[in-house]
Parts: structure tokens; sequence; C-alpha cells
């Protein structure tokens, strides 16, 4: 079920994309379920259509859900290795970038440089 | 005509039994309360007055519908002209006003149904579904496919009807008779295809109708008096189709009576006889079937029990 509370921080189109793409990771929405037309999700949760549509609209960027003309729109079956909640953090992770303006280059370095150090914490760790 | 009125006041007295049967505020608890055990949902303080205002809304709205649709089969009935001669006396007005009485009724609960939501807070959470919920959620096989299989069915028989009456099948009829008696037939037809297309359009209607909510309680009884109004318009087509296979084989029956044993006109009035049995047992059977598989409560084995299941099971991990 998703819940959308107005009073919270979290703009409702994060709140919702969250949720989507929770239900995702955790097959609550298996590949192949349909998701309600834009109009409806957003008169049963009272929000804006735009509002529904730009959850709808960065969830297909992530390749989480796919929109078919009057198909509707429904869940992808995984291409990727990545779970929904990964894809979702580097789809965050760019648009952050992107807002701070870091080239291409210099946000992949920064990456590695990011993954390196939790893999040799990792292993001073163990 | 004193029969229309009676069969019309009948058939609005029908439709008024839930409204007046529960006038008093303790009636009326025991009337909610009895519906909702039957769609299997609790009647918690918060939802109480709300699906009581509902339901009671949709109760009016029945009343009137059956109301205007009768009177309006009443005025059809004086304007069209009676039959004289050998068929004086034969009268299909209460049958008329009985299928139109029931169309009205469904149509009331139909536009109850899509006229209401509850109303939410500005600033209480909203909930919906992820899934977006289809007609099979709240109507069994049997619920979605009678009616089209009901008016398939009539089809048919209008058409063996029409053959035999436009070739005038082995002499035995009087054309002038049939092409009378065919005209009732091909009303009901023609009207029980409209309908079906109609109740098709509403069906799906219904279903996309929005469900806004702040709670899964009212989620869940939004489903429960969704599930109602479908079912009450998956009804039309089911009783139309019965009329309009009962129609044809009325006349055929009609028509062959008054040959002697063994004729063909004998027959035809043993199958025309034989065919009423067998569709009446149908639709009793179909009935009975319908109502053992609780048709109230599908909506919650389709919507809400596979949930409830996931949520125990992932407890219990």
């Amino acid at each position: 079920m998703i819940v959308i509370e107005p009073k919270s921080p979290t703009p409702p189109f994060e709140q919702l994309r969250r949720q989507i793409a929770a239900m995702i990771d955790t097959e609550q929405l298996p590949p192949g379920s349909k998701l309600p037309p834009v109009r409806r999700l957003a008169e049963d949760l009272g929000l804006a259509p735009n509002t529904v549509a730009r959850a709808y609209r960065e969830l297909e960027q992530a390749e989480l859900i796919e929109t078919r003309g009057r198909h509707g729109t429904s869940i992808r079956s995984r291409g990727s290795s990545l779970s929904a909640a990964a894809q979702l953090a580097v789809q965050d992770f760019a648009r952050r970038m992107r807002e701070l303006e870091v080239s291409s280059p210099d946000a992949v370095a920064a990456v590695q440089a990011a993954l390196a150090s939790v893999h040799h914490d990792r292993a001073v760790a163990s | 005509m004193t029969i229309a009125i009676v069969v019309l006041v009948a058939c609005v007295l029908a439709a008024s039994i839930p409204l007046l049967s529960a006038r008093s505020p303790r009636a009326r608890a025991t009337a909610l309360d009895s519906y909702a055990r039957r769609v299997g949902l609790e009647l918690v303080p918060e939802i109480e007055p709300r699906v009581e205002a509902r339901l009671r809304r949709r109760e009016r709205s029945v009343v009137l519908g059956a109301a205007i649709a009768g009177v309006t089969g009443l005025v059809i009935a004086a304007l069209a002209p009676a039959p004289g001669g050998a068929l004086a006396g034969l009268s299909y007005e209460p049958l008329l006003i009985i299928v139109l009485a029931w169309c009205g009724y469904v149509i009331g609960a139909a536009a109850a149904s899509l006229s209401e939501t509850f109303d939410r807070d500005q600033d209480s959470p909203r909930i919906a579904r992820a899934i977006q919920p289809q007609v099979h959620h709240y109507l069994s096989d049997a619920g979605r496919w009678t009616g089209r299989i009901a008016l398939a069915l009539a089809l048919v028989v209008y058409s063996a009807a029409l053959i035999v009456v436009a070739t005038n099948f082995g002499g035995i009829f009087d054309g002038m008779l049939g092409t009378y008696l065919l005209g009732p037939a091909t009303v009901s037809m023609l009207l029980a295809l409209v309908l079906l297309v109609l109740a098709e359009v509403m069906t799906t209607r219904i279903v996309r109708h929005p469900q806004p909510a702040s709670t899964s309680t009212e989620l869940a009884w939004d489903d429960a008096l969704k599930s109602l109004a479908l079912r009450d318009v998956r009804s039309v087509p089911l009783l139309l189709g019965f009329v309009a296979t009962l129609l044809p084989l009325g006349v055929l029956g009609a028509l062959a009576t008054g040959h002697g044993p063994g004729s063909l006109g004998n027959v035809l009035v043993g199958l025309a006889g034989g065919g009423f049995i067998a569709l009446s047992l149908a639709y009793g059977v179909l009935a009975l079937v319908s109502w053992s598989g609780k048709p109230d409560q599908r909506y919650w084995r389709q919507l809400w029990a596979p949930r409830s299941e996931a949520a125990t099971g992932g407890a219990a991990s």
C-alpha cells in the first residue's frame, strides 16, 4: 500500500518514488505488474497528476518501470543485477553531481575512490 | 392497465424494502451490522456513520431509479397499441415494467457508486494501492460471463424463432400473429444488446472510479461498496438475457398451440415448454452456485487476503 504523508518534509513525489521502488525491490510488485494510470493514482492520493507523472518518470529513468502507450505502466523485468534501491541511489548520486556542477569523469573518479575506501575499511575490519 | 399499476407499485415497494425496513436507528444499526458481516468487514466507530450514509444514499437512489424507470414503462405501455381480436388480453405490460424498474434500480445503484467517495481531511495520510484493481478482483468468472452467455443464448433462440416465423415452417403458423408476437421479442433482444454494452461501460467506469482513503479500513469498505454496485450492474444483462430468451420461446409455443398430438406444432410446443423449464433450472442453479461462492467477499479474497498473508508471513519470518 502506498502511503503519502502530507506533513512529511519529503516531497510527495519522492515519497511515492521511494515506496514504489521499495515494493519493486521486495517483489511486492513483481515484474509485469501494472501500476495504476497517473490520473487514477493522483486522484486516489489527492496529488496533482504532474507529481505522480514525475515519480513515474524517475522510476522509468531508473529502468524500474516502463510505459507502453495504451498498455499502461508496468514493472520492468530485472535486466540489471542492481537492486531497485541501488539503482535509485545511483540516480540520486548522478542528480546531486549535476546540481553541484561536477563533471562526469570527476564524479566517476569520486565514486571509484569512495568504493576503494569502503573496500579498504572492510578488509581492515575483517 | 390496472395490473400494470399494481406491478409498478409492487416493484417500487420491493426496491424500498431496505429503506423502509430500517427506519429506526436500532433497525439501521442491525441492518448495517448484518451487511458488515456479509462483506466480512469490521464496523469501527470512525467509519460507521460514513458507511451508513453511503448505504442510505444508495438505497434512496435505487428507489428513485426504479420508480422513474417503472413509470416510464407504464407510459410506454399506455402509448403502445393494444392487441385486438384473438390476442385481446395478451399483455406484455407487467413484464416491461418489471424489466425497466430493475434497470432503473441498477442505474440508481451505479449512479450512487459513481458519485460517492469517502471524504478525507487535508492533513490526514493518503493511501492507495500500487496496482490497478481489475474487474476480476470484484467479480467471479460467473459474474463476468453469465450475462454475455445469456445474451448469446437469447440471440440463438431469437434467430430460430425469426426463421420459423419468416419461413412459416411446416405451414402451421398464422403469419400476422407471428409478426405481432415477434415485436416484443425483437424489442427485448435489442434492449438486451444495448444494455449489455451499457453494463460493460458502467462496469469499467465503476472499477476505475477513484478511491480516496486515509486508512486501509476506508479503502476496504470502498471496495465492498464498489463490489456491490458491480454485481447489481452485471445482473442487468442476465435478466434481459433471460427475458429475451423467454419471449421467442413463448412466441413459438403460442404460435404452435392448437395443433393435434404428434403434429409439428405439438412438438414445437413441447420444445418451447421444455426450453423454458431448462432455462429456469439453469438460472436457479447459477443463482445457487453464485450465492455459495460468497460473492460479497470476493473483493477481500482477491485484493486483501494475499496482502494479509504476506504481512503474516513477513511477521513470522
